[in-house]
């Protein structure tokens, strides 16, 4: 039987020695700054939010570097024509090392909400957290996943739309209307203001925008990676 | 084992303005069994031809079967063993861990894994090189290791493109003795190169590619005779100058610096009865060689002057 996890061990191996050497200082930096700040007086609750918008970027962070290069990193030195004459299908292939990126997302994510937890006193990892990372990662990743089966910058070029999103959103909060580029923008653009990890899960739309939107990207991905041409014809 | 019909490639812009066509109806089938060569100027299209083979690539004219079914479920099936012309390893794989990746990727068994990987080392001389690093790799080794990775698994489809591209004469000799070793009724082997005789050696028989378009099929192999109208260049020498010389070949050129020696050039009927006139003249042929294969001859003749 020829199942894509006979590979699988490599490729944990591969992330866990590249980017799963940036995520590690990135968990244990975020731990240690949560672990540093001051929880009680008048400051508490201030910090207490700042921490969990912490927690927020270090997630979509670890995504971005669990997923950066998935797919352009093979495309990029033309491995993928060796790569794909053996008996493996891309799909397949790269939808493994996505869910393994997730699980790695998923370790980082937890041992920084488990220092803001315990330092704060709070119920943080609840179901509902879990189930609103793993939202995290199929949107953004998702994104990245996408992205990385088209250019070559993949994650720096989501990295840039969601600095590009906050800056809208705060532009917005002081006052800036929608028009209608906005609105369809905000379509485009992934739902992160849905996927905050320390509020209650979403409903109802909001839901099924996420769901959609992060079906659609990684859906997109693999029916790229089963249908788009794996060489460009001439010699590369 | 392979069918083509009319088979077409053309490159065309992400806005349709560039037009580039890469093949042009092609109609051939490959069998199990046998070693095809694949030769052609730079641009004929052989490296589109293997990219369609494996399902890099989608036709844009015409069908490419593989066993009945398309290239690319067929190759996600089976797998092929293939050595691209550019080998592209990610550099900072050690050898003997790039290969264990490859023998798993190709589907060997796990538990046979070592032993294949032990096998690939020692029968492509890179045992002593096995924890380097592939950025570290010389040319030859990194086409050995390009070779290796190739014949991990056991597929019955071999697609090798420019294989002996700097690989020494050592190397090359033994490549041609790998080729032959694979040989089975089972398996269909491919090799794309621009070293004729490479091909000449290797091949059963040589597809020429120009232009886009299969120019001729040439039967490989010492009993094969050139295509009617390719002339062959051959060296004569004789005994002694001889007036018989000029009326069997008028064309023939003295060999600079040799006095008995001519370049004759013709097809072979006209070599042949060149020959029997100077034979029946009375002048001692001491050699009569060619000065090229005739491969090169039928190529010269497909391509013409575009090589």
């Amino acid at each position: 039987m020829r199942l894509p996890t006979r590979y699988a061990g490599w490729m944990v191996r591969d992330l866990a020695l590249g980017p799963g050497v940036w995520m590690a200082v990135l968990t244990v930096g975020a731990a240690v700054l949560v672990s540093k700040i001051q929880v009680s007086g008048p400051v508490g609750d201030i910090a207490q939010g700042a921490c969990l918008e912490a927690l927020n970027w270090t997630s979509i962070t670890l995504a971005l570097l669990a997923t950066g290069g998935l797919v352009s990193g093979d495309f990029a030195i033309g491995h993928q024509r060796t790569l794909f004459a053996k008996p493996v299908s891309p799909p397949l292939y790269y939808l493994q090392r996505w869910l393994i990126g997730a699980v790695a997302v998923f370790i980082g994510s937890t041992v920084v909400a488990l220092t803001i937890a315990s330092r704060f006193g709070l119920a943080l990892l609840g179901p509902a957290f879990f189930v609103r990372l793993a939202l995290l990662y199929l949107v953004i990743g998702g994104l990245v996943f996408l992205m990385s089966t088209l250019i070559r910058g993949d994650w720096l070029a989501v990295a840039a739309l969601l600095a590009w999103q906050t800056l809208v959103g705060m532009a917005r909060g002081m006052g800036m209307q929608r028009g209608p580029i906005g609105v369809v923008l905000d379509l485009i653009l992934p739902p992160r203001p849905l996927l905050r990890l320390g509020d209650p899960l979403p409903d109802g739309a909001a839901l099924v925008q996420v769901l959609v939107y992060g079906s659609v990207v990684v859906l997109g991905a693999l029916a790229l990676l089963r249908w788009r041409p794996l060489a460009r014809g001439a010699r590369e | 084992m392979i069918e083509l019909q009319g088979l077409s490639k053309t490159y065309r812009s992400l806005l349709g303005g560039r037009v580039v066509p890469a093949l042009h109806d092609l109609t051939l089938t490959l069998t199990r069994g046998e070693v095809v060569g694949v030769a052609g100027p730079n641009g004929a299209g052989k490296t589109t031809l293997i990219s369609l083979l494996l399902g890099y690539l989608y036709p844009t004219g015409g069908t490419l079967l593989v066993e009945g079914v398309p290239p690319r479920a067929w190759v996600e099936r089976h797998g092929v063993g293939y050595l691209a012309e550019l080998v592209a390893i990610p550099g900072h794989w050690p050898v003997d861990t790039a290969l264990r990746r490859y023998a798993v990727l190709a589907a060997v068994p796990s538990q046979r894994v070592p032993a294949r990987v032990e096998a690939l080392l020692t029968e492509f001389g890179l045992a002593d090189q096995r924890t380097k690093r592939v950025r570290e790799l010389s040319k030859g080794n990194l086409q050995r290791l390009g070779l290796a990775q190739a014949l991990a698994g056991d597929s019955d489809l071999v697609i090798l493109d420019e294989p002996t591209h700097g690989l020494d004469p050592v190397w090359t000799q033994r490549f041609r003795d790998t080729v032959r070793e694979l040989r089975r009724p089972s398996r269909l082997m491919l090799i794309a190169s621009h070293n004729l005789d490479e091909l000449e050696r290797l091949a059963d028989r040589v597809l020429i590619l120009h232009q886009g378009r299969v120019d001729r099929i040439v039967t490989a192999g010492s009993g094969a005779v050139p295509s009617s109208g390719v002339a062959v260049a051959y060296r004569l020498a004789l005994g002694a100058a001889h007036p018989a010389l000029a009326r069997a070949f008028p064309d023939a050129t003295a060999i600079e610096g040799r006095q008995t020696e001519w370049r004759i050039r013709g097809e072979l009927d006209a070599l042949n009865r060149g020959l029997a006139e100077l034979l029946s003249a009375g002048a001692v042929v001491t050699a009569f060689a060619p000065e090229e294969s005739r491969l090169e001859a039928e190529f010269r003749a497909a391509v013409g002057g575009d090589r």
